[in-house]
């Protein structure tokens, strides 16, 4: 729900995989999961360093 | 597509050996009712009750709610794909029987989900129990299953649904008889400048999954379901289903659908139906924006329309699927308005709390709030599954409103309302 | 025959500005500041019976004292009707307005109205007790409010009903009533797209909220040596849920202490909103223990704080999750946080 967070002014958002499991996958296996996983985790860490001034969705 | 109902008034009902309709009395023969039921081997008992109008009396918990109708011509295409196989419907000629309503109950809810059908709910003060809940002012035929034990619980599910389609159809499939009005939908074509009106039917959310049997669309379970057109005479005529806990949102109030139905009263007069587009609320943040992007093309382009009404399902997160559609519209220069319920709860309601925000979005019906809690004072008779359900609901009880059956419809059938003062 | 009384702070009242602040109440019977606008607005039979002033500090530093001392002077002047402000956005003075009006309701039982703009504390501390009417910033409105809060006043004296908040312009007071409308919801959309479609003007019946973002954060400078806490609203709780965090509109959140994984049996999920099978059969696809810990091993952060929190984000009122959300970052602050992944459903 990133537009969400947009909405309510949160300024680093990063997607994730779905409202069931937004950091896994029900259709992967185990190792895809994990790839995924650390995917939106880096994806993380990036937004954690970048400046930003407005809310901005990383993809 | 034309499709006329022929409508039978119903005024009384009573246990009878013949099950028949004569002179506005329906007659029902339990024995009949209960084998036609119990030829579904996952059923293996079936209590059956009448409840009338207005009586001092509380039905729980609600499986589903089904006006009871069978389809003439063509003859045995009800419910296609969930109760019979898939063919077209929406035209040819359908038995309605008005004034009673076949309730299923499920004798395994999910904990903390009750939905209560009370015959004189009363949500707001002062107001005749009619104008409060469409069902309060209807006969009741109650069905009870027993299941089988051994079902899983989609099984299950599936069992109670069609108990409560089977049931349905067989009620007035044995009330013939000359109709006491009838009732046609075409959309003939209408004045040119009168605006274009479409409505976007978002029929389920995924955040709860539909599973397999959990038809939707001709019986199909519109797991992946991109944004499509269908007749407005295939929602009114079986063609669509609810999920099977969908709140706020009965098949009786999909047979009656009441933006549907307002839009067909007014064809031709103030708006022009441009037809309907059917959706789900997605799980997965590319198969919302896809479907958004699919269903702005198909009120602009298709459908031509000027002006589309939307309406949701579910529970929170549908909203923004329901904004995201709206918002995309509203762009292509489709004026929008939204069916929704206030989200806020009751502890300190000085703003509402809504899951979407924008400046576009400016017109928005109020369908009440989720967090009303409505008093249900103590009854003479319950008719639930269990006595010790029955002896708790018996006493002075509360529901939300969103589980109070009749009282919230998510398809615009009702006038219960919530402001903030 | 209406007596009305104003109250005014020192700058309105004309005694002086911000230097006169600390003056204590007292009463004129003559017209100054607004009251010459509100004089132009009254009706045959209504007057102005006394403006009461108050210095903004005197009134934040003792309001118990200055209360009882303004409610004193108002008493003597016998009004029907108490207006207090405009304040706009003065903080002190929206506050003290607000107090008063409160006050002179529960203390004399007469008709009590203020006005103020959104962000003044005045409205977030007493709307639920105080008709406090909608205004912008900019005093020169003044007139204008001033013309609204006299017909609001009014007509709580003839015992009218109020209509909704947004009809008559005043802060909703947080009572969620539940009311049947003319016309099924339907009918009534259809109302409002043709009023729309026809340019024709059309009150929305539910309004969308506003939130007033603070400004961003500055990013981490140094990740490697950054310490990071997950914290999670999807309701992730240990088996049997100690803690009680409710299955929706939580009203806490919970920390609790993780080692390398999480394993599926030793939680439980509390969240209503969404199907939460795939969390309970692996948590890490809600909280992301296991890609953390590498990370920390990798020296991509510097540390994992050794607690996830969490709490649940569903049908949460907006000022109850800024509640939640402020006391989960005091918490985190507290031990050293630098940084926080927040994982929702």
């Amino acid at each position: 729900m990133t537009s969400v967070a947009e909405m309510v002014g949160s300024h680093r958002i990063v997607q994730g995989n779905g409202i069931v499991h937004p950091l896994g996958s029900a259709e992967s296996s185990p190792e895809e999961e994990h790839r995924l996983r650390r995917k939106i985790m880096e994806r993380a860490l990036d937004a954690l360093t970048t400046e930003v001034d407005q809310p901005t969705v990383f993809k | 597509m034309k499709l006329t109902w022929r409508i039978h008034r119903v005024q009384a009902v009573q246990w009878a050996d013949e099950t028949r309709l004569s002179t506005g009395a329906l007659e029902v023969s339990r024995a009949q009712l209960k084998g036609e039921l119990l030829k579904d081997e996952r059923l293996t008992a079936v209590g059956l009750h009448l409840a009338s109008p207005g009586e001092s009396c509380r039905i729980l918990p609600v499986f589903d709610v089904v006006e009871p109708r069978v389809k003439l011509e063509p003859a045995g295409a009800d419910f296609p794909g969930v109760l019979t196989p898939v063919r077209p419907v929406g035209m040819g000629a359908t038995r309605v029987l008005r004034g009673i309503a076949v309730d299923v109950l499920d004798p395994n809810p999910m904990p903390n989900r009750v939905p209560i059908l009370d015959l004189r709910i009363a949500p707001v003060e002062g107001a005749e129990p009619a104008e409060q809940s469409r069902y309060s002012s209807l006969h009741h035929l109650v069905v009870v299953p027993t299941l089988n034990e051994g079902l899983d619980i989609n099984e299950r599910r599936n069992a109670l649904r069609l108990a409560s389609l089977r049931a349905a159809v067989f009620l007035a499939q044995h009330a013939d008889g000359k109709p006491d009005e009838e009732q046609t939908f075409e959309l003939t074509p209408a004045n040119e400048s009168l605006p274009r009106v479409a409505y976007v039917f978002q029929l389920h959310s995924h955040q709860r999954p539909t599973v397999p049997g959990e038809g939707l669309l001709y019986g199909d379970n519109c797991r992946h379901l991109l944004p499509t057109i269908v007749q407005p005479n295939e929602v009114l005529d079986g063609a669509v289903m609810r999920a099977y806990d969908s709140m706020a949102m009965e098949t009786y109030s999909i047979q009656n659908h009441a933006v549907i139905l307002d839009l067909y009263r007014r064809h031709g007069r103030d708006l022009c139906f441009a037809g309907v587009v059917v959706n789900v609320a997605n799980q997965l943040p590319e198969e919302r924006d896809r479907a958004t992007v699919v269903a702005g093309n198909l009120v602009k382009y298709a459908l031509r329309a000027d002006g589309a009404v939307f309406t949701k399902s579910g529970g929170g997160a549908p909203h923004v699927d329901m904004a995201l559609a709206a918002e995309r519209c509203e762009e292509l220069g489709v004026k929008t308005t939204m069916l929704a319920w206030d989200l806020t709860s009751t502890d300190d309601g000085a703003e509402g709390a809504q899951l979407f925000s924008s400046p576009l979005l400016d017109a928005i019906i109020s369908l009440g709030s989720n967090n009303i809690d409505i008093g249900l004072p103590a009854v003479e008779r319950v008719i639930a599954p269990s006595a010790e359900l029955a002896e708790r609901y018996q006493r002075d009880a509360s529901v939300p409103a969103l589980r109070a059956v009749g009282v919230m419809d998510h398809l615009g059938g009702s006038r219960f309302t919530a402001a903030f003062y | 025959m209406a007596r009305i009384v104003l109250y005014l702070n020192q700058f309105f009242g004309q005694i002086g500005g911000e230097d006169m602040a600390g003056v204590g109440p007292r009463f004129t019977t003559e017209v100054v500041g607004p009251g010459r606008a509100l004089i132009g607005l009254l009706e045959p039979g209504e007057g102005l019976a006394a403006t009461v002033i108050c210095g903004d500090n005197y009134f934040a530093e003792q309001p118990e004292k200055a209360a009882a001392e303004c409610l004193g002077h108002i008493r003597l002047a016998q009004p029907d009707i108490f207006l207090a402000g405009p304040a706009f956005n003065a903080g002190r003075y929206g506050v003290a307005c607000a107090a008063l009006c409160k006050a002179v309701q529960s203390q004399l039982g007469i008709p009590a109205v203020t006005a103020m703009y959104d962000e003044n504390p005045g409205v977030d501390v007493y709307h639920r007790e105080v008709i406090i009417l909608r205004t912008g910033q900019s005093a020169a409105a003044m007139r204008d409010v001033l013309d609204r809060m006299l017909r609001l006043g009014r007509k709580l004296r003839a015992g009218e009903p109020l209509g909704k908040p947004q009809m008559e312009g005043y802060f909703p007071q947080g009572r969620l009533e539940a009311e049947l409308a003319d016309k099924p919801a339907a009918s009534r959309a259809l109302d409002m797209l043709l009023a729309k479609l026809a340019g024709q003007p059309f009150q929305t019946e539910l309004a969308l909220p506003a939130f007033n973002p603070p400004p961003p954060p500055p990013a981490v400078r140094d990740l490697a040596h950054a310490k990071v806490a997950l914290v999670t609203d999807g309701g992730l709780v240990p088996t049997g849920n100690p803690d009680g965090i409710e299955v929706s509109a939580a009203s806490k959140f919970a920390a609790y202490r993780i080692e390398d994984r999480l394993e599926p049996a030793d939680y439980d999920v509390s969240h209503g909103g969404y199907d939460n099978r795939y969390v309970k059969q692996d948590p890490h696809r809600l909280v992301p223990l296991d890609v953390a810990r590498e990370l920390e091993r990798e020296g991509r952060i510097g540390q994992l704080h050794d607690e996830f929190v969490t709490t649940t984000g569903l049908a949460n009122p907006v000022n109850n999750s800024r509640r939640l959300g402020r006391g989960i970052a005091d918490h985190l602050k507290e031990a050293g946080v630098d940084a926080v992944i927040l994982t929702s459903t």
